[in-house]
């Protein structure tokens, strides 16, 4: 078993003498916040507006009042975020307008290609599924232990060779040209995982480091420090000599100065769920989680449940941009190159 | 019937033969404005073997496949009536949702894995790891299967009119396997049972639904789960 552990490497801001042909309008022009995901081929590359995504709905259960949200944050804020795992709805088409929505596959359950023939990013989910008879998913609390986040090969692939001809299948799946195929894992054996995932011809890895509950409540669990995760796999990229193999991480809560080094050190986007959970409201709690909390939400419209959400993201991107011009990134597209 | 529509494979694998199949039917319509398209019988001839054909199919037309497929054919397809006039790789009719495969080659490894409802039927023999996770599907193989047919069944039946190779049922947890033949040998999570009357019955169905013209059954052997496993 390799493990390599390594330091990240922070993000240096642009110093004052490298500002010297600084536009002084730039302030005023609009921030480039987006980012490109590439096909394993080299040649399909997926444009994200924004580089973040939310897990809501696919870690944790998704009301319509979240789906409604998550697709306003999709269209309106640029965020990704992921299909329903209760969504087996079958659109006729797909617009990049609308955002971009991953549709999770996961590794032990039947696939419903129906449900991703339009789909331009589909996601192999290597950990027990929702549906998985011997889990206890339906119970929020049962995915706040890491039992449930133990990596898992799907039980009918035996060989690398068929987990490389899998990811080919679903490519072909879709009819989306150069749709992208990547993988969701916990963090563990980063370094070995991420080879294996490169070399199985994925085209990106999400790395689960942070696992937050629904977004009304306080859960989460850490599984692995975000730093050396990112760096360890980082390295492991490098080391497979692969060009364009992208990294997506769950953080922990973090200020938007911790996003740049992340993205400076080689993370593509981040997943935000945990920096969202943060601003919760102080008296805002899911029915059921508590007493005051189900009093708290009786006569009050229940779309606002969820409008703090909506704010957060505005504010967390405000400021990342905010962040960005401060330390002299006319783009964010400018980390990839430094 | 409203004749049959012929189709090339040579550029439409994977979710590209439903679509294509959609077109030719919406065209088919609009010539025949009152004809009910889903009497068209769709005929694809193959130029080789292509990977991927017919994934995500979704269409009740009976569709007749002149040739060889590759890896994953039909995969997750729902309400089909697929025939297959050759043989099909890896992992045919995995996930399969609901409807028929007839394939009346062989098959290689891992046939109608994670298929949850439909029957899968090989006139041919079948490689290692059959039925592999199946869960709710029921697939038949005339001829003789590999290793490890019935592999962490779910539940569904399997039914082998031949021989099975070694480790029969490994891992299973639900379903109910039906062998014709003899096995090497028998995996420890499972047990012979006798076989009853409604047993007699569900073959005596399945192989009439599957093709097979001699529906006694007397000669199968019933193989569940382990009581005390």
């Amino acid at each position: 078993m390799t493990n390599y552990e390594s330091k990240l490497r922070r993000f240096r801001p642009r110093p004052l003498y490298e500002r010297l042909n600084a536009d002084l309008s730039l302030a005023d022009e609009t921030f480039d916040s987006s980012c490109v995901l590439k096909g394993a081929s080299g040649e399909s590359s997926l444009s994200w507006p924004s580089p973040m995504f939310l897990r809501q709905g696919v870690d944790s259960s998704c009301s319509e009042q979240m789906a409604a949200l998550l697709g306003r944050l999709r269209r309106e804020l640029g965020v990704s975020t992921y299909r329903s795992h209760d969504d087996s709805s079958t659109p006729d088409s797909r617009s990049l307008a609308a955002g971009i929505e991953i549709v999770p596959v996961y590794v032990n359950e039947y696939f419903q290609p129906a449900t991703f023939h339009h789909a331009e990013q589909i996601e192999v989910q290597f950990f027990q599924g929702i549906s998985d008879p011997n889990s206890h998913a339906s119970a929020s609390q049962a995915r706040l232990t890491k039992t449930h986040w133990i990596p898992r090969m799907p039980r009918d692939i035996s060989s690398i060779e068929q987990l490389s001809r899998r990811v080919d299948m679903l490519r072909q799946s879709s009819d989306q040209q150069g749709v992208l195929v990547g993988a969701a894992i916990a963090a563990c054996s980063i370094y070995d995982d991420v080879r294996y995932i490169i070399d199985a011809g994925f085209d990106y890895v999400t790395l689960l480091t942070h696992i937050t509950g629904e977004l009304l409540t306080s859960q989460s669990l850490e599984l692995h420090p975000v730093d050396s995760a990112i760096s360890t796999a980082t390295r492991a990229i490098q080391d497979s000599g692969r060009k364009g193999f992208s990294l997506l991480v769950t953080t922990p809560p973090a200020r938007p100065s911790q996003a740049i080094d992340w993205f400076s050190a080689g993370v593509r986007a981040i997943g935000i769920d945990a920096m969202l959970q943060q601003f919760r409201p102080a008296n805002t709690s899911q029915s059921g989680d508590s007493f005051g909390g189900f009093m708290g939400g009786y006569g009050r419209p229940s779309a606002s449940r969820f409008e703090w959400i909506y704010d957060a993201t505005e504010d967390f991107i405000e400021g990342l941009i905010s962040e960005c011009r401060f330390v002299g990134l006319d783009s964010l597209q400018q980390l990839d190159a430094s | 019937m409203n004749g049959t529509v012929e189709l090339s494979l040579s550029s439409i694998c994977g979710a590209r033969l439903h679509h294509a199949i959609g077109e030719v039917l919406l065209s088919q319509q609009s010539r025949e404005t009152a004809a009910d398209i889903s009497t068209v019988a769709i005929r694809v001839v193959g130029d080789g073997v292509h990977h991927f054909v017919g994934v995500g199919l979704s269409y009740p037309n009976h569709i007749d496949v002149v040739g060889s497929v590759g890896d994953y054919a039909f995969c997750g397809a729902d309400n089909v009536e697929v025939t297959i006039d050759g043989d099909a790789g890896e992992f045919a009719a995995h996930s399969l949702r609901s409807g028929q495969v007839v394939i009346k080659g062989s098959v290689t490894d891992s046939l109608g894995s994670m298929a949850v409802g439909g029957l899968v039927a090989v006139y041919g023999t079948a490689g290692v790891r059959t039925g592999i996770c199946l869960n709710g599907a029921d697939v038949f193989v005339r001829g003789n299967v590999g290793a490890e047919a019935g592999y962490c069944m779910q539940q569904g039946t399997l039914i082998i009119g031949g021989n099975a190779g070694e480790k029969l049922g490994r891992g299973l947890r639900g379903g109910t396997i039906y062998l014709r033949g003899d096995v090497v040998s028998v995996s420890e999570d499972i047990e012979e049972q006798r076989l009853r009357e409604p047993d007699r019955l569900k073959l005596g169905l399945l192989l009439l639904k599957a093709g097979i013209k001699t529906p006694s059954g007397k000669e199968f052997r019933v193989f569940r789960r382990r009581l005390d496993s």
